[in-house]
């Protein structure tokens, strides 16, 4: 493939955002890079213009009635934007007594799907929602695994996941520990003293902090013979992830447990620390004893600590923030200069940010076009912004991407999406992802916008046309043989020209046209 | 942005063969690259590699019921000898320890009582780790622990061994495809063929094979997917309403609607269309049973025999070809935990079913007293999983040396093939 004759700026936007769009190119081209980078990183939430597009959303909630509860056919605002974690659980716990339908609770993850995906076209935070979307990925859950999940969700969402995405990751590594979400997700809530629950320790080992590459169960036997730099280990075993489930064991939520026959948690889904269920059986972990640790919850952050702020999870994060820019081979310079500044910036209130800096203006971020291919899903938000469209807001919206084979907030396993590109170019993936740009401006899709109006003048030069396009989604030219093969289509009975002359309404085939040009390589591939 | 190029035969290789569709539908003529002329004596037969994801407890789906350390281990999970969650005897024995089914594995059974089916227990990867992610990942590229050089998944390996690499010469029965074709160029991915379909393919096909390339990976399964249509259009075509004519399994054949029998139907369909499909993989996900797995496990077990059993069925006069390998990335820990569950374990089952298999229970009990146990948790492997593949491989699939598929293995054979 031939790259479009593309800018620096374009490459560097395109992996920036959700996708570089003309109108984007022309601001930063005129206020300068640098201030945009900036401008970007101070952003941590909604503008102005998106907060009014979320509150104006209207979702349709019906489910009819059995057990105690009435039927529900009725359109909501995004209530879960505002909803506290006890209001989720209180609408679980109806659920539970049978006075509320489960479709309440599946709600509430719609809503944030909807949201995520008007935010991801709309929003001019890009950077901020680009890095929430990767540490959605980072830290994965299921969401619609069980009725918690789904109550904590808007929580994780927003008080966890987007409070945090460019700030501090030992704080977010806390946030995400304690998350209600995560703590069903992952069974640390059923982790008790006498069996520590593993299953958390293990994924926020390997997974989330210190990595794959550092889990050393095969090489070395016991603790002792793994190396220690500073009186810490390289890299963890099983016998880590034991001791660890240890120390995190008691860290819990309210879900009507009871520790003692006398006492009761009470169920609003809210973080505990319970020491009746924590283990104060002897631990170690990465080489440190934590048995003097008996303070309430010190041994967990101890742990948290230690994996933290441990060089090889600074490699391990930082590679995988790269790559979430540059795509699977990036250029080991932007790692090893990021990896410098997530390391000198541990405790900053603004970690994440200083790392995503270092990278923008790193020389080799803007070469090297089309190295990122995108999911099915990123396809549809990048065709959304290039064709200047708007998500139609609709519970459809997000059930078309997951028709796709994309996984919205419910990847069954906590590794998160695919990081390997041959997994989503599969045939089957691809029809359906074809399917879903060719049909996006319908009636009963997720996109609403007007095509004819940005290229009114050009209709009836198809050169001129696709041209027009191709700069509006690419940034320059498509290569020849395609541009004269677009030329060459519209000349037949479902290309412009005829249409021109015979229907009149040329939407529907502007739709088919911007549809063909997202389908090449050189849109696919940002 | 350099894109490696498709080979040079791959677009030729195709050409020809869509344009000897017509004439032929259903006779295979491939050129060139599957090693052997049309007309000439050649080996259909067909491997199909069943993915169990999350881990399968082994000692639940095949369960040594009188074994005290079992009983003792699994208070509340164990299958039993007699009484409401007695297994399903099959009659055989490690020793004096008795093996039984999963009482809700009724389909594994009848496949069983029909001698098609060998289950190989104390199997699975010759690693020490418990990680989903690095298993899985080991377990797709076939091999052992420290063999970090081999990136390529070992049915893309396979593929490359058989001569398999033209368009439905491999089939992923999921969405996605698994890691096992990692490396493969453009193995196919239909999940199920009635949606399987190019939305105004007619009007749309010349400019997407021109605006695709073969230039890049999607490209050329862009370039797969449009060849594979034409097939497929030609044998379910869509009709006026926009619905692709259904595939009809055999009479009674039931697969349930769970997303293994989805899987192993589409798979049986595309054999019964006579394309030449020499590899598929389906998977079930959800084994990972950490919590509540009773019930998990009574749907999981019961819809991986209804499946198979029912693929089997399906087949015909083609269970002559087709042979069917079960896998899971490990077994799960001997003791059960707290949450009614078990937490990640070792040494697993898998089971071969189908042409050449000689129906029975193989492998080397390891017992479960706490001796013997992997770091004293875990059921031991005595059974490299990769033999187990190999041996289907060699006896079916006509590959001679573990060479060029599992470089590191020294083969030694169970037997189970005949």
């Amino acid at each position: 493939m031939s790259s479009p004759s593309t800018t620096p700026v374009w490459i560097a936007l395109g992996r920036l955002t959700f996708g570089a769009t003309g109108d984007l190119y022309s601001i930063v081209s005129s206020i300068g890079y640098s201030q945009w980078v900036e401008s970007q990183l101070a952003m941590r939430g909604d503008d102005p213009a998106t907060a009014a597009e979320l509150a104006n959303v209207r979702l349709t909630i019906s489910y009819p009635a059995d057990f105690s509860y009435p039927a529900v056919n009725e359109v909501r605002p995004l209530w879960a934007l505002q909803q506290s974690l006890s209001d989720c659980f209180a609408i679980r716990n109806a659920v539970a007594q049978q006075t509320l339908g489960f479709g309440e609770l599946f709600f509430l993850l719609t809503q944030i799907r909807v949201a995520t995906m008007i935010r991801q076209v709309s929003s001019q935070a890009q950077i901020f929602e680009k890095m929430a979307a990767f540490w959605h990925n980072h830290f994965s859950i299921q969401a619609d695994q069980s009725s918690d999940t789904l109550a904590g969700w808007p929580s994780y969402d927003r008080d966890v996941i987007r409070a945090n995405a460019l700030g501090n990751f030992r704080v977010m590594v806390e946030a995400v520990t304690k998350s209600t979400a995560m703590l069903d997700y992952l069974d640390n809530n059923d982790s008790r003293a006498a069996q520590p629950n593993e299953n958390y320790a293990r994924e926020l080992m390997e997974l989330h902090t210190l990595g794959a590459g550092n889990y050393f169960d095969h090489q070395y036997p016991t603790w002792d013979a793994v190396p220690k730099v500073n009186g810490v280990a390289v890299g963890f075993i099983d016998q880590d992830v034991f001791d660890a489930a240890k120390a995190l064991s008691g860290w819990v939520y309210g879900n009507n447990q009871r520790p003692t026959t006398t006492r009761r948690l009470f169920p609003d889904g809210a973080f505990v620390y319970e020491p009746v269920y924590h283990s104060t059986a002897p631990a170690r972990v990465l080489g440190v004893d934590l048995s003097s640790l008996t303070a309430p919850m010190a041994a967990g952050q101890r742990v948290l600590d230690l994996v933290s702020y441990h060089p090889n999870t600074a490699k391990f994060v930082v590679g995988k923030i790269v790559k979430w820019f540059m795509g699977a081979n990036p250029p080991q310079a932007v790692i090893d200069r990021a990896v410098d500044t997530w390391m000198a910036s541990q405790t900053a209130p603004d970690q994440i940010a200083r790392v995503v800096r270092t990278i923008a203006y790193s020389p080799e971020f803007f070469a090297t076009a089309n190295s990122y291919y995108r999911t099915p899903y990123e396809q549809m938000i990048a065709f959304a912004r290039a064709t200047g469209g708007t998500i139609r807001a609709t519970t459809v919206a997000p059930n078309i991407a997951l028709n796709t084979g994309y996984k919205f907030f419910n990847w069954p396993t906590p590794d998160g999406l695919p990081a390997d590109t041959t997994y989503w170019q599969s045939s089957n993936t691809l029809q359906a992802m074809t399917n879903v740009l060719f049909s996006a401006y319908e009636g009963a899709s997720y996109l609403t916008g007007n095509l004819l109006a940005q290229c009114q003048p050009l209709v009836s030069n198809p050169d001129a046309l696709i041209t027009f396009w191709s700069y509006k989604m690419l940034g320059g030219p498509l290569p020849a043989d395609k541009h004269a093969a677009l030329v060459a289509d519209a000349a037949g009975t479902r290309g412009i020209t005829p249409v021109v002359n015979a229907r009149g309404n040329l939407e529907v085939p502007l739709r088919r046209l911007v549809a063909l040009i997202a389908n090449t390589p050189e849109f696919t591939y940002n | 942005m350099t894109a490696p190029l498709a080979p040079a035969s791959f677009a030729l290789s195709r050409r020809r063969f869509l344009s000897g569709l017509g004439l032929a539908a259903g006779a295979m003529a491939l050129p060139g690259n599957v090693g052997m002329a049309f007309g000439q004596t050649s080996n259909t037969n067909i491997l199909v590699v069943l993915y169990q994801r999350g881990g399968c407890d082994g000692l639940s789906l095949v369960a040594p019921v009188n074994d005290a350390d079992y009983i003792a281990a699994r208070p509340t999970l164990k299958v039993e000898s007699s009484g409401s969650n007695a297994g399903l005897a099959l009659g055989r024995s490690f020793g004096t320890t008795e093996m039984r089914l999963h009482p809700a594995a009724t389909g594994l059974f009848e496949l069983w009582q029909t001698g098609a089916l060998a289950i190989v227990h104390a199997t699975g990867l010759l690693s020490s780790n418990r990680s989903h992610f690095k298993s899985i990942d080991m377990l797709e590229r076939a091999v052992a622990d420290s063999e970090n050089s081999q990136s390529t998944g070992w049915l893309t390996r396979t593929m490359t061994a058989i001569g398999a690499t033209q368009t439905f010469g491999t089939l992923a029965g999921t969405s996605a495809l698994p890691h096992s074709f990692a490396g493969a160029s453009s193995p196919l991915a239909v999940k199920d063929y009635s949606t399987f379909a190019l939305r105004n393919e007619t009007a749309n096909r010349t400019v997407l094979q021109t605006i695709f390339g073969t230039d890049t990976p999607y490209g050329v399964v862009g370039t797969g997917l449009l060849g594979a249509l034409q097939t497929v259009n030609t044998l379910y075509p869509v009709g006026s309403n926009g619905q692709r004519t259904a595939y009809t399994p055999a009479a009674g054949v039931d697969y349930g609607t769970s997303d293994v029998g989805l899987g192993l139907k589409t798979i049986a369909q595309t054999i019964k269309m006579n394309v030449g499909l020499k590899l598929a993989t389906v998977e079930q996900q959800g084994w990972d049973t950490h919590d509540s797995q009773p019930t998990r496990f009574q749907t999981l077990a019961s819809n991986l025999g209804q499946a198979l059993k029912a693929f089997w069925q399906d087949l015909g006069a083609d269970q002559a070809r087709v042979s069917v390998v079960v896998l899971t990335e490990f077994g799960r820990r001997v003791k059960e935990n707290q949450n009614s569950g078990t937490d990640h374990g070792h040494g697993a089952v898998a089971m071969a079913l189908g042409a050449g298999v000689k129906g029975g229970l193989y492998g080397t009990w390891p017992g479960l007293n706490s001796r013997n146990l992997d770091q004293g948790l875990d059921l031991m492997i005595t059974t490299d999983y990769r033999q187990i593949l190999w041996e289907v491989v060699n006896r079916r699939l006509g590959v001679s040396t573990p060479a060029s598929i599992f470089p590191t293995l020294t083969a030694a054979p169970l037997g189970l093939m005949a």
